[in-house]
């Protein structure tokens, strides 16, 4: 598939405040992307460098191979929906939905047609007529996405849409921008915090740490593989050890661990808690540890064991994960068993 | 029983603020009043027959008022909503001093400012010009403007413009289709404000247009020393009616739903 958006080095700064540090990106045409990460990271920020809405302090966005640093933003073709719906507040629902081919000067039979077919697509037929103010959270950002399709975009840039809106009508309207994102042959940028969100609507996922695109991968990518211990602890990994790698053995703190392949090099290793299992009797791959405390997490439980420390610091915390039949005591001795092939050397810091 | 006194207050605070307009109305159309009648011994309706004469020196002085009025009402409402707009959304050098700047006519009185602009207008060959008087009504205008649309500003959300221009709208479609129809509230007070003060303004007319700009409230000043009380009192009626009509069409922006856009709360 050809590449849709090129971000080649961008960089921002606000005064002498670095926001995005060289980020490199290139998004296959028809692709949903998010780009995720914690506030102040730099997220948003590169989209509205996308946008148009930001001139970067350096570097440069195609769109295909078109450069789009000269051309102003709305000239660009994109279409972007904020976090707040921002409807305008002067115009009707289906006025707000026409603005764009009403800025573009289209024909006025056609604009209704449209308007028309569009509220039908978002699920609000027939609220043309209707105000902004009379309308939920939901639908006044269903408008939002119809009115942003109403341009039929190359580029479609989300700016956490979903942020405002209350769990349950979160993962409805997730479903829905994927839905709308399939039947429209656009290349969407999908700005998040949220890494559920991220996971369960995008084709990759570009995750972002202080200004520096840290992993762009498939999402699955980001649990089995991290490639630094941000990734890993930002996706949830509760066990990320430091170590040194000998063959397929990592040497922790605590004794060393067989990997399935001698091929990683790093200096951490990440297992994810719910990849061990607990138990009484060792295993070809297991570890000693003791149970120091448990909770309840959702349905399943979090057990958080120690596990002796072989340079004679403080005992090292394992989190192992596990069903809700688990049954310990605190102070038990317990063997920790775990998968080679689960095992992940982190190549960065 | 109850007695409230809050009906007799609210009495009290009405006779106080309708008294004057009560003695206006009741001399306009007084043929004699003397003291100590309570009322005048005889009517006419001369007073206003003078005054809405065409060729008569208020009928002009209405139309002049007006129109310098009108133009001071959208050039101060279009400077002030610039500078509002800076000071409520932007950070700039010097931004403390600007603020002072544009407010200083507010605090600085304004018969010395004329002083000195009135020599200057004379060498810029503004002085007696509608021009010059326009441009003087301005200095106590558009400070006023300016603290009403920094409220107004304050409270505007410009991610509404980027929503406009992401859907491919130019600068010019997002300030009348988008950032216009949201400050309006605020443009009409502003508006409102900036006439009724150039309407009534007179010692900067006086010093600025001299004999040659008559406005409504230097033919007043003239009936005054006259002491024609009925013509006085006819002609305050008609003085008093455009910012009335005014405040008709712009109340609704003063109080209720959108005092919050104006910045200036329940007036």
């Amino acid at each position: 598939m050809k590449t849709a958006i090129r971000i080649t080095n961008v960089e921002k700064s606000f005064g002498s405040n670095p926001v995005l540090k060289g980020v490199n990106l290139e998004v296959e045409g028809g692709q949903l992307v998010s780009i995720l990460g914690s506030s102040g990271c730099g997220k948003t920020t590169l989209l509205r460098i996308v946008a148009g809405l930001e001139r970067a302090s350096s570097g440069h966005v195609y769109f295909g191979d078109e450069l789009q640093d000269p051309i102003s933003v709305e000239k660009r073709s994109i279409a972007m929906v904020f976090q707040k719906a921002l409807l305008f507040p002067s115009m009707t629902i289906g006025e707000n939905v026409a603005f764009s081919l009403r800025a573009m000067k289209a024909a006025p039979k056609d604009i209704d047609k449209k308007v028309d077919e569009m509220l039908e697509l978002v699920k609000l037929p027939g609220f043309a007529s209707r105000r902004p103010g009379q309308l939920s959270g939901g639908q006044e950002q269903r408008v939002s996405l119809a009115r942003a399709l109403m341009r039929n975009p190359k580029v479609l840039l989300l700016d956490e849409p979903l942020s405002a809106l209350d769990a349950n009508l979160r993962v409805e309207m997730r479903n829905f921008i994927l839905e709308i994102h399939d039947s429209f042959d656009m290349t969407t940028l999908f700005v998040t915090h949220d890494q559920e969100e991220a996971m369960a609507i995008s084709d990759k996922i570009a995750f972002m740490d202080s200004g520096v695109l840290e992993q762009y991968d498939k999402p699955s990518s980001f649990i089995s593989t991290p490639e630094s211990q941000k990734v890993a602890r930002f996706f949830g990994c509760r066990n990320v050890f430091k170590g040194e790698q000998n063959g397929n053995i990592f040497e922790t703190q605590f004794g060393g661990l067989e990997l399935a392949t001698s091929n990683s090099r790093g200096k951490l290793l990440a297992i994810r808690q719910e990849d061990l299992t607990i138990g009484n009797k060792p295993t070809k791959h297991s570890f000693k540890a003791t149970v120091k405390a448990w909770q309840f997490v959702g349905s399943r439980i979090s057990i958080e064991c120690e596990v002796h420390n072989l340079s004679a610091g403080d005992p090292i915390t394992v989190i192992v994960e596990s069903d809700r039949f688990a049954n310990f005591e605190i102070n038990d001795s317990v063997n920790i068993s775990y998968d080679p092939a689960k095992l992940h050397v982190i190549p960065r810091d | 029983m109850k007695f409230s006194v809050r009906p007799l207050f609210l009495g009290l605070f009405v006779f106080w603020i309708f008294f004057p307009f009560l003695s206006i109305i009741v001399w306009s159309v007084a043929a004699g009043w003397r003291f100590p009648d309570l009322l005048p011994e005889e009517y006419s309706t001369r007073g206003y027959e003078v005054s809405l004469d065409p060729n008569g020196d208020i009928v002009r002085g209405v139309i002049t008022s007006t129109i310098i009025a009108i133009i001071v009402g959208v050039l101060a409402t279009a400077i002030g909503s610039a500078a509002g707009r800076a000071i409520a959304l932007y950070t700039f050098k010097f931004k403390k001093i600007f603020q002072f700047l544009v407010l200083a006519p507010l605090i600085v009185p304004g018969l010395a400012v004329t002083m000195g602009i009135q020599i200057l207008f004379i060498k810029y060959g503004l002085a007696d010009t509608a021009r010059g008087v326009v441009l003087a009504h301005l200095i106590p205008t558009v400070p006023y403007v300016v603290m009403i649309m920094s409220g107004t500003f304050a409270n505007f959300d410009v991610s509404y413009e980027e929503q406009g221009h992401v859907l491919g709208a130019n600068r010019w479609t997002v300030l009348r289709k988008i950032t216009l129809p949201i400050v309006l509230p605020g443009l009409a007070v502003s508006f409102l404000f900036a006439f009724v003060i150039s309407w009534s303004e007179y010692i900067l007319t006086l010093l600025v247009g001299g004999a040659a700009i008559k406005t409504l409230p230097m033919v007043l000043f003239a009936f005054l020393r006259g002491s024609d009380l009925t013509l006085v009192g006819a002609a305050s009626i008609i003085f008093m009616i455009p910012p009335l009509i005014l405040l008709r069409f712009t109340s609704k922006h003063l109080v209720g739903r959108s005092s919050s856009v104006t910045g200036l709360g329940s007036v």
